[in-house]
């Protein structure tokens, strides 16, 4: 063979056996940066909007407890209080692991509003419940609510400004600068005018009452959005209805879930009285939705509602009170067209004239253990979980939990199991013996491996005057987030 | 040589004329033979023929005795003017005195033609000879002299001028030379005759310009003409007449006759402008190791100096014989422009019809010049100006031809937009070339929490690059990127001429390089060492294979090869890499010492000048094998996409269209005689495919050493190619026919499709011009106007969120490549993870610690989540929701600030930031710093305070209050901080550049260390003509 096809023959061998070999070459993967994962929550805060003690007529209950995380955090933190208005070094909470609940916060602590916050172990699952018991006047009536999270939106459904109706929009800024925010309303009558909302700003550490009637004079079905365009704050709503001087109600509206197509509001109590859906469409194109009932006996659409028009910027307003007559019910709202929000009211009424009003907002499924902190047994009060399967057969574990400062055994938790496409109640008062009072507070848990549950607690005390009713969703506290892979790249500073 | 028979006086069919001869010899034997028979043949003869010889040692006097009467006799080192002084005293005087060398020939009619002028012009007294070379009469030597204000002699042609009657008119000059010169007898007495201290060298210039002075005219006759060897000048006879180096003499008689002429006051003027002169002059030589000619400059220099009596009374004498003023004698002093338009004039010719362009492109940084007119007459095409001629040479129109087709890909990117290229792995550049020197002297740099590092040394190119472009640091690389093509073709073109001399494979080969994948890979993803090794790997490839080559290569090839390999490597540090392992590996098969040692040389070279770079690629070795800029984060393609010189980047075109350019190189190896250049080129193809396939399994980018192995397969591709017709039809026609055919077609229609693919993407994208407009323009002002501030940009990447802290706007090129360590890296990212996590950390906190202000989003689809997070997280305030999301850091944020005793305490126990609550209590006070240091009023506190700078904790900090220094302390684990005093004062931060100058200073030296040794040699003198190597053989 000749030198230069010798050669040839060489460098065509080497090729083959270098890309061969390249091939194998192990992949240098980056070391630098993270990897996606999920972490503990380490700080979480809450604002119970508002305070107000007033002797005999008007008390407040601050509850607050840290749920036993998933994945078991344990160790011990510090739960620290302070009034938004004030001064100084903030209170520490008696809460000093997770798995424990304090009561009755509210009557040593002054001031308008209250932040609490967490750190470390006690963050993940911190959870907060305001009550205010009213005893005459607009303030007559249960108002219970779920202390927030500062945040930069919030969605609420439910409110009237007619007359005799009071409707407040409290917003608390936690922070050292002021919050900028804007509020937008719609109604049963179309969007309300956007200027008089704009530009609202809470100064810093401090609390906004804003009556909504500025925005919305004399309106029904009224839906908020609350943006803030600077810092944050907790933002709620309360709602008084006055008849001359027959107290017609007193609740806070909760906060909805941000739009979407498909609008879950857990629990709409049986009883006399009116249950009104209301579902609102913030897109800018009319939307058909459609109702799905979920009792303990099945689901179902109601005649006549698997078409409803929803005008664009409009709440449509549905009474649903025959319906829930005899059965409580999970109402799943789906739209045809753009995302939707819903909640629902409820008027209660017992003999007398004086009313009660609870809203029911809308849920996600349980996102892990929640807790309800503020459970009084007693007599003429009832507590009633509703557990709402959708999909498969859920599980769920109901725990009491270790009340600060009231030591005992702990009664035995339940496992609950939710039939597919069924609700089911559970009464709280069966955690104590028949005929038992005291506080309780339970954790509700959806069991490892359990389908999505959601889950609403509905409180009425059947009054010497009336009925004092409120409801509550229960959400869980988020325990542990997802934390994205991050990584140093220059480029992102050059790129488009 | 036959003995000559004694000449006749007088011959009869000649007529005997006024004029005295004078014949002078001094060792001329050489040529006086053809000397005497020229005068001899003569149309007219001279009266008398007077002949000197100056005791010659050879037969020059049995020569002039043989042909004449009366020789005249004198002493060995009689200077030319006494022995014409001793020969016209020895014969009866005649009107005219014809002055003659021995190393001269006249032509027959030259005496004639002088005096037929002189007849016709009675104010001529001195007319002088057009005079050509002795040994090649073409060639023109003098028509006239005349000086400059410098001294130096000037005859106003250019170096082997050929003539072609350009110089045939009579022409008023200052001086002529003497060989040959008529000269009036009455004028001649009246001045003296030659100054007799100038005995060699000058003293033809002093005469003219006295005869000038005198009122006469100095004419020169070129119908006159003569044939002179210049023995003298050229170093061909020894100096006799005068003692010491004929480059001193000459030296020394150009400033007396300069300053003996100079008119009074201009004496006053021209002494410290000629001392200055020489004194530069000769630095400059010894910069270019001409050590002789620095000691001829201050030889002379000092000898004229040094007898002020002789050169008073020189200048007394000339103000006797003067009669016209000065200014009349000016305009035949050339001027001192002249000297520089004639080597302009010789880089133009060479550009329009000289050698090929950059046939030796090392080589035109020494010895360019005009070959010679056959030369020319081959390369030229005939007819049309200058312009036509340089617009048809092929290898301009395969440069201008790739410059139109890359301004047309590169329509997005040229710069009639605003802004600078940006994008990818290119960082903006600064507005000015002064940003890029200060950026690259600045011993600590702002880039994300702050690096001692040293810069990148691209940066220094960069900004000696950009300073010659008028200071536009975006020009630089403007030209670099976007003329990176059309350069790369052309010296393409240039290297190929090494291999073949066929134009159109030449023109292939440089389309082809100028259009590799990774070429105009490199420009999209803006890889500026990709750019450069595109330019630089064809003349760094023919100045490494000319250094093998050469049996003994010289070592200033070796020291010019490692500075170019240097200057290069500042961008492409893995071209050093390759191109030393490369060299020592050739050199050292071929068993000579000296190429070994030339390739050490060669590889040592860059690591002695890139040095505090260099050190510290000691301890991140990784930093060898990327270019400057950002790091590419490509995923790799598979190893046969490698072989086809695909990286896997943007721009690259379809795989197939190298697939030609690999046949063609595996054919070359089939070729018998130049054997071993293919496979020269194979291996550093072998090499740079290798090498590529490394980089990328450990996540570089391999373009750079797929452009080495590029430039290998083209050579090789080259070589087979080469004579490929002639080859072919040696054999019968078969399948070598078809297949070579074949490769051929598929070499021409790849390259063409790489062509239309890149002008059909484009060549933009990533790369762009334009601005970074990631942070609204209010926020850029504060980060701009508030020294030291930052900002934390993030984006959403498929899978991952990058980020990068930046200051105003975005790192700028030649601050953004430092490393960041590991922990300080590590840090980061848990900071910004928790901030897009909502898990309520304090990363917010920890991001006022490092002064950063801002963090930025760009809106998006994919930001929804990550928004949210930063909405919930607490410390952040949403400021701006339009194109980007930004989100303002609510804690104090500044460069400089002072810590209370409590918040101090948490960052000396380091924190990650400080906690809220105490943040409320006692909120950090800031002070203004700026860019690096900081000068600031400090207010009285309570004692345990601390300083912090939001910089990364070095050794080169320093702090003092009213001039005492602070304990130096670390604060939130990493940022550099100081006790403060419970009194306050002055403040004083600043960091210790003395290491880093004294760096510089180190490199600078070994810069023009390099620089002396790898200079041009000054070409081989003799006496004082530069010789012409081929000429004189």
């Amino acid at each position: 063979m000749s030198r230069p096809s010798l050669s040839l023959l060489i460098v065509v061998a080497l090729l083959g056996a270098g890309i061969t070999a390249a091939d194998a070459l192990p992949v240098h993967t980056s070391t630098a940066g993270t990897t996606a994962t999920t972490a503990d929550v380490v700080g979480a805060s809450a604002i119970c909007p508002d305070l107000r003690q007033d002797r005999d007529v008007l008390r407040t209950r601050v509850s607050a407890g840290v749920a036993v995380a998933a994945q078991g955090v344990t160790g011990t933190g510090r739960l620290l209080a302070q009034p938004l208005a004030a001064h100084g070094a903030p209170a520490r909470l008696p809460v000093d692991r997770p798995g424990q609940v304090a009561v009755d916060l509210g009557s040593t602590l002054t001031g308008d509003a209250l932040e609490v916050t967490a750190r470390g172990p006690l963050a993940a699952g911190l959870e907060l419940e305001q009550v205010t018991r009213g005893e005459g006047g607009s303030s007559r009536g249960l108002a219970g609510l779920r202390c927030e999270a500062p945040k930069t939106q919030a969605w609420f459904v439910g409110g009237s400004t007619q007359v005799g109706d009071s409707l407040t929009l409290v917003m608390a800024n936690p922070d050292d600068t002021p919050a900028l925010a804007d509020v937008v309303v719609w109604t049963s009558d179309g969007p309300a005018d956007t200027r008089p909302g704009r530009g609202i700003v809470i100064p810093p550490r401090k609390r906004a009452a804003f009556p909504l009637d500025q925005i919305a004079p004399d309106k029904e079905w009224l839906s908020v959005h609350v943006v803030v365009q600077r810092g944050r704050v907790a933002a709620a709503i309360r709602h008084a209805r006055l008849d001359g001087k027959t107290p017609k109600g007193v609740e806070w509206v909760p906060q909805a879930q941000p739009p979407a197509t498909t609008v879950v509001v857990p629990g709409l109590p049986q009883g006399p009285g009116r249950r009104i859906l209301s579902v609102t469409n913030p897109g800018l194109d009319p939307t058909i939705v459609s109702l799905h009932l979920t009792t303990p006996d099945g689901q179902y659409v109601p005649t006549g509602m698997d078409a409803l028009e929803v005008p664009a910027g409009t709440t449509l307003a549905t009474e649903l009170a025959p319906l829930t007559d005899k059965a409580p019910a999970t109402v799943t709202v789906v739209s045809d067209g753009g995302p939707v929000i819903a909640g629902a009211f409820v008027y209660d009424l017992q003999d007398g004239p004086i009313r009660e009003i609870s809203y029911a907002g809308s849920a996600q499924p349980l996102s892990g253990p929640a807790l309800l902190t503020d459970l009084v047994i007693d007599r003429p009060t009832e507590s009633t979980l509703f557990l709402t399967a959708l999909g498969a057969a859920a599980t769920v574990d109901v725990t009491p939990v270790a009340i600060v400062g009231r030591d005992g055994p702990l009664p035995p938790s339940k496992r609950v199991t939710v039939p597919g496409g069924r609700m089911t109640l559970v009464k709280l008062s069966t955690f104590l013996p028949p005929g038992a009072t005291g506080r309780l507070a339970v954790e509700v848990r959806p069991a490892p491996g359990s389908a999505p549950v959601y889950a609403a607690r509905y409180l009425r005390e059947h009054g010497s005057r009336g009925p004092l009713t409120t409801m509550l969703v229960l959400q869980g506290a988020a325990q542990r987030v997802p934390v994205p892979a991050v990584r140093r790249d220059p480029e992102v500073a050059v790129s488009r | 040589m036959p003995p000559r028979t004694r000449a006749p006086k007088v011959v009869p069919s000649r007529s005997t004329v006024d004029v005295t001869a004078v014949l002078v010899a001094a060792d001329g034997a050489r040529w006086l033979p053809e000397a005497l028979a020229a005068l001899a043949a003569s149309t007219v003869s001279p009266a008398y023929v007077v002949c000197v010889d100056n005791g010659s040692t050879d037969a020059s006097a049995d020569l002039l005795k043989a042909s004449y009467d009366g020789v005249l006799e004198l002493p060995r080192g009689t200077s030319f003017g006494a022995a014409v002084e001793a020969a016209l005293r020895s014969a009866p005087a005649t009107r005219w005195i014809w002055l003659l060398h021995d190393d001269a020939a006249v032509e027959p009619d030259a005496l004639e033609a002088l005096l037929a002028y002189a007849a016709q012009s009675p104010s001529a007294a001195l007319l002088g000879p057009k005079v050509r070379d002795w040994a090649d009469p073409r060639v023109l030597v003098e028509v006239g002299l005349t000086t400059d204000p410098a001294g130096h002699r000037e005859t106003g042609l250019d170096r082997r001028e050929y003539d072609q009657g350009q110089h045939d008119t009579v022409r008023d000059v200052l001086a002529v030379g003497t060989a040959g010169a008529l000269v009036r007898r009455d004028v001649w007495d009246e001045l003296g005759g030659l100054d007799a201290y100038l005995a060699v060298f000058r003293d033809d210039l002093d005469l003219g310009w006295r005869v000038n002075a005198a009122g006469h005219r100095v004419v020169v006759v070129p119908t006159a003409r003569i044939r002179h060897a210049r023995a003298a000048t050229t170093g061909r006879r020894v100096l006799q007449s005068a003692g010491g180096r004929p480059g001193g003499i000459d030296r020394r008689n150009a400033l007396y006759v300069l300053l003996a002429h100079a008119a009074g006051p201009r004496l006053l003027l021209a002494l410290p402008r000629l001392v200055i002169a020489c004194l530069l002059r000769a630095i400059g030589y010894l910069l270019t190791r001409q050590v002789a000619a620095a000691g001829d400059e201050l030889a002379g220099l000092g000898s004229v100096l040094g007898r002020p009596g002789r050169l008073h009374a020189a200048r007394r004498e000339r103000a006797r014989s003067r009669s016209v003023p000065p200014r009349a004698i000016r305009p035949l002093l050339a001027r001192r422009s002249g000297r520089a338009r004639a080597r302009l004039e010789a880089v133009a010719d060479w550009l329009s019809g000289g050698a090929a362009p950059g046939a030796n492109p090392l080589g035109a940084l020494g010895d360019a010049g005009p070959e010679g007119p056959e030369e020319l007459a081959e390369l030229v095409p005939p007819g049309g100006g200058a312009l036509r001629r340089l617009l048809l040479r092929p290898g301009v129109l395969v440069t201008l031809a790739v410059a139109l087709l890359s301004a047309v890909a590169e329509r997005d990117l040229l710069p009639v937009r605003r802004g600078a290229l940006l994008g990818g792995g290119l960082l903006p550049a600064p507005p000015g070339a002064g940003d890029l020197w200060a950026s690259y002297a600045a011993a600590w740099h702002p880039a994300v929490v702050g690096t001692a590092a040293a810069a990148h040394p691209a940066t220094a190119v960069l900004a000696a690059l950009s300073t010659v472009l008028l200071g536009k640091a975006w020009l630089a690389v403007d030209v670099l990127v976007l003329a990176g093509p059309a350069i790369a073709a052309a010296v393409a073109y240039a290297a190929a001429g090494r291999l073949t001399s066929h134009r159109l494979l030449r023109g292939w080969a440089a389309v082809t390089w100028a259009l590799l994948p990774t070429a105009t890979g490199s420009i999209a993803a803006g890889r500026l060492d990709g750019a450069i090794a595109q330019i630089a790997i064809p003349p760094l490839l023919v100045a490494a294979a000319g250094l093998l080559a050469r049996r003994r290569p010289a070592w200033r090839r070796a020291w010019g090869l490692g500075l170019a390999l240097a200057m290069t490597a500042a961008f492409a540090p893995l071209l050093w890499l390759l191109a030393g392992l490369l060299l020592l590996a050739a050199a050292t098969v071929t068993l000579s010492l000296r190429r070994v040692l030339c390739a050490v040389v060669v590889a040592v070279v860059p690591a002695l000048l890139l040095l505090p770079w260099s050190a510290d690629a000691v301890h991140h070795p990784e930093r060898l094998l990327d270019g400057p800029g950002i790091a590419p984060t490509g995923a790799p393609t598979a190893a046969w996409h490698l072989l086809l010189l695909h990286s896997g980047g943007p721009a690259e075109p379809a795989l197939w269209v190298t697939a030609g350019l690999l046949l063609a190189g595996l054919g070359g190896l089939l070729r018998r005689d130049a054997h071993r250049i293919a496979l020269a080129g194979w291996g550093v193809a072998l090499a740079g495919i290798g090498a590529a396939a490394v980089l990328q399994s450990r996540g570089h980018w391999p373009g750079v050493a797929l452009q080495v192995a590029g430039a290998g397969l083209l050579t090789a591709g080259l070589v087979g190619g080469d004579q490929l017709r002639n080859r072919l039809a040696h054999s019968d026609f078969g399948w070598r026919q078809v297949t070579a055919a074949a490769v051929v077609v598929g070499a021409a229609v790849g390259t063409s499709a790489a062509a239309v693919s890149w002008v059909d993407r484009g060549a933009a994208d990533p790369v762009r011009r334009g601005g970074p407009v990631v942070l609204p323009a209010f926020a850029r002002a504060e980060l701009a106007t508030t020294s030291g501030l930052r900002a934390l940009v993030l984006r959403v990447r498929p899978g991952v969120v990058g980020y990068e802290l930046t200051g105003a706007g975005a790192d700028l090129l030649g601050t953004g490549d430092a490393p960041l360590p590991t922990a300080q890296a590590a840090a980061l990212d848990a900071i910004v993870a928790d901030l897009l996590a909502a898990r309520g950390s304090d990363a917010a906190e920890a991001l006022a610690t490092r002064a950063v202000r801002y963090v930025a989003l760009p809106a998006g689809p994919s930001a929804g989540p990550y928004a949210a997070a930063l909405d919930a997280q607490s410390g952040l305030s949403r400021r701006a929701s339009g194109r980007t999301l930004l989100w303002r850091v609510v804690a104090p944020t500044a460069r400089l600030t002072v810590l209370r005793p409590g918040l101090a305490a948490a960052a000396l126990r380091g924190d990650r930031g400080p906690s809220r609550e105490l943040l409320r209590v006692a909120p950090p006070a800031t002070l203004p710093a700026g860019r690096e240091s900081a000068r600031a009023a400090l207010p009285a506190g309570p004692p345990g305070r601390l300083l912090v700078l939001a910089d990364a904790a070095t050794r080169g900090w320093r702090a003092s209050v009213d001039g005492r220094p602070l304990a130096r302390r670390t604060a939130w684990g990493w940022a550099q901080a100081f006790d403060l005093p419970a009194e306050g004062g002055r403040l004083d931060v600043s960091y210790d550049q003395a290491p880093r100058h004294r760096a510089l200073a180190g490199q600078l030296l070994a810069l023009a260390f390099v620089l002396v040794l790898a200079a041009p040699a000054a070409r081989r003198r003799r006496g004082l003509e530069v010789v012409d190597e081929e000429a004189d053989t």
